[in-house]
């Protein structure tokens, strides 16, 4: 499916002068700007997506943690990600949050207000 | 199992895959130590006649001979069926990462560590606001405290905290406040989705969404998407939100923007596709929200592998569906096919029809109108079941008078 160049929403065959999303107007094919398709370094094809269900869990996070001591003073550090065709590529990388100590509570949780 | 296999274990491509349940929500019991304002499988009780321990051990070798790569375990409270840490390391040796959705109210130290050696790498809690809104919800005052005890449990037995939240009309003003809460918690990755007309959410329509509300909601939660691949949290939608509008794109991406990758987009319900649910006394549906009418089959009475080929309830998303209303015109509705199932079906009694939908929220604001559910019968009271909704087109800046009651907390 193609995109805006503008606002970078996506359009169809319908969409034939004016992006519906921001009204820019679209060049004489129709389309603004062909989809890109030059690597599929980490997700794979075109046609992919991330399955989710409503009481499901979200996917993971699977970018590479930083090392928090180079990314101290950003948070906009990178590092090199080896994706899955073995290529390697410049990938963002996130701060992990340090984990406060769990409770000393081990005690079963009781409910207060479960009528139902 | 690194998260990087595990992320490529949601993925299917969906033009090149055969169709197999590659994501199973199942729940082990609707027993719960939450009864939840919006819950929607009404869950505190168990079902009658509820799969024991063996029975669902059954199960475990025909999901794997699918081809199941991930399962969420749900209730209810999971952890409140006998053979919950038992079923996780069953899964675990065949090979199916085990997940878990949880409230977190009995998620304390010992438990999280019973549930690391079991087998258990991620769990996602169930957080639907900051403290009051959440405890409002949830119908518990320790509730929100205990989220915040779970997370910091499941972190220090060495799995990965995730969450889940439903937003509604009663914890809008709270989008921003939670994604700094999750950030500071250590949360990952956060599944955000609406409240649907489903269960005890029929029961307070004042809570629900009224659809324009998206024209505010999606770009915030947008602004977040952003934010989140510079701090480390992943946001992603549920299938219940969108579609369509500019930030699609941003939404549906588990990585940050890309040239040099497709750009992703909602294509439609994956259920009985690719998703499967399991409800804990044996039913088997395309996706564990859906309504009792896409029960395929019980477990009890048919193997697994005879209810997902054999089923057209279940199976009743691998053809095109009948589209109307605004989708039925829509331009997006080949790919789309009417949004979430479930919830369009919660709110008419039939799929086909989705006005919870960004670009059709839009498309309706440039006219000057909008639509406002407005609800005309009540739920009967089971779990997943539904009333019916009148759609209303109106000017979009008509007065807005609430579904039904008044807001029990303050509006942004």
């Amino acid at each position: 499916m193609q995109q805006c160049s503008h606002c970078e929403g996506f359009l169809t065959a319908a969409h034939a002068s004016r992006c519906p999303h921001c009204d820019a107007r679209l060049l004489s094919t129709g389309l603004p700007r062909p989809l890109k398709r030059v690597g599929q370094l980490v997700l794979g094809a075109g046609a992919a997506l991330t399955l989710s269900a409503c009481y499901g869990a979200p996917p993971p996070n699977s970018l590479p943690p930083c090392d928090e001591t180079e990314t101290s003073e950003t948070q906009t550090a990178t590092q090199e990600a080896t994706a899955e065709n073995g290529e390697t590529t410049e990938a963002p990388c996130v701060p992990i949050s340090p984990s406060p100590a769990p409770s000393a509570d081990s005690s079963e949780a009781t409910t207060e207000e479960t009528a139902s | 199992m690194n998260l990087a296999e595990q992320l490529q274990g949601r993925r299917v491509d969906v033009q090149a895959d055969v169709y197999h349940p590659a994501y199973v929500v199942w729940e082990l019991t609707l027993r719960c130590d939450h009864a939840c304002r919006h819950c929607g499988s009404r869950a505190v009780k168990p079902r009658p006649e509820e799969l024991t321990t063996a029975e669902a051990l059954q199960v475990v070798p025909q999901l794997a001979a699918l081809g199941t790569r991930e399962v969420v375990l749900i209730g209810g409270e999971a952890y409140l069926h006998d053979g919950f840490l038992t079923l996780v390391s069953a899964l675990r040796d065949a090979g199916i990462n085990p997940v878990m959705t949880s409230g977190g109210m009995g998620i304390d130290a010992r438990r999280a560590q019973a549930m690391a050696e079991a087998g258990l790498q991620r769990v996602s809690i169930s957080i639907d606001g900051l403290e009051a809104t959440h405890n409002h919800i949830r119908r518990h005052r320790q509730s929100f405290a205990q989220t915040t005890r779970a997370l910091q449990a499941i972190q220090a037995a060495g799995m990965v905290a995730s969450a889940n939240t439903h937003f509604n009309r009663w914890n809008l003003a709270d989008l921003e406040g939670l994604y700094e809460h999750l950030k500071a918690q250590g949360v990952r990755s956060w599944q955000v989705q609406i409240t649907a007309a489903l269960g005890r959410a029929a029961d307070q329509p004042e809570m629900l969404f009224q659809p324009w509300d998206l024209l505010d909601f999606v770009p915030r939660l947008a602004a977040l998407k952003r934010r989140g691949f510079q701090e480390g949290l992943l946001i992603m939608p549920g299938n219940n939100l969108g579609y369509f509008g500019p930030e699609e794109a941003l939404l549906r991406s588990p990585l940050p923007p890309d040239a040099s990758r497709p750009a992703e987009h909602f294509q439609g319900c994956q259920a009985g596709k690719f998703v499967m649910g399991i409800e804990s006394q044996g039913a088997v549906k395309g996706c564990p929200s859906l309504q009792p009418a896409y029960i395929g089959g019980s477990l009890r009475e048919q193997s697994l592998a005879e209810i997902w080929q054999e089923s057209d309830a279940l199976a009743f998303r691998r053809q095109p569906l009948e589209l109307w209303g605004f989708c039925g015109e829509c331009p997006f509705g080949a790919v789309c096919q009417g949004g979430c199932n479930f919830t369009a079906h919660a709110l008419f009694g039939k799929p086909g029809n989705n006005p919870y939908c960004h670009f059709r929220a839009r498309s309706l604001q440039k006219q000057g109108l909008r639509e406002r559910l407005v609800p005309k019968h009540a739920a009967p009271g089971q779990p997943f079941d539904h009333g019916v909704f009148e759609l209303v087109t109106e000017a979009f800046d008509a007065p807005d008078p609430g579904l039904r009651g008044e807001h029990p907390l303050p509006m942004r």
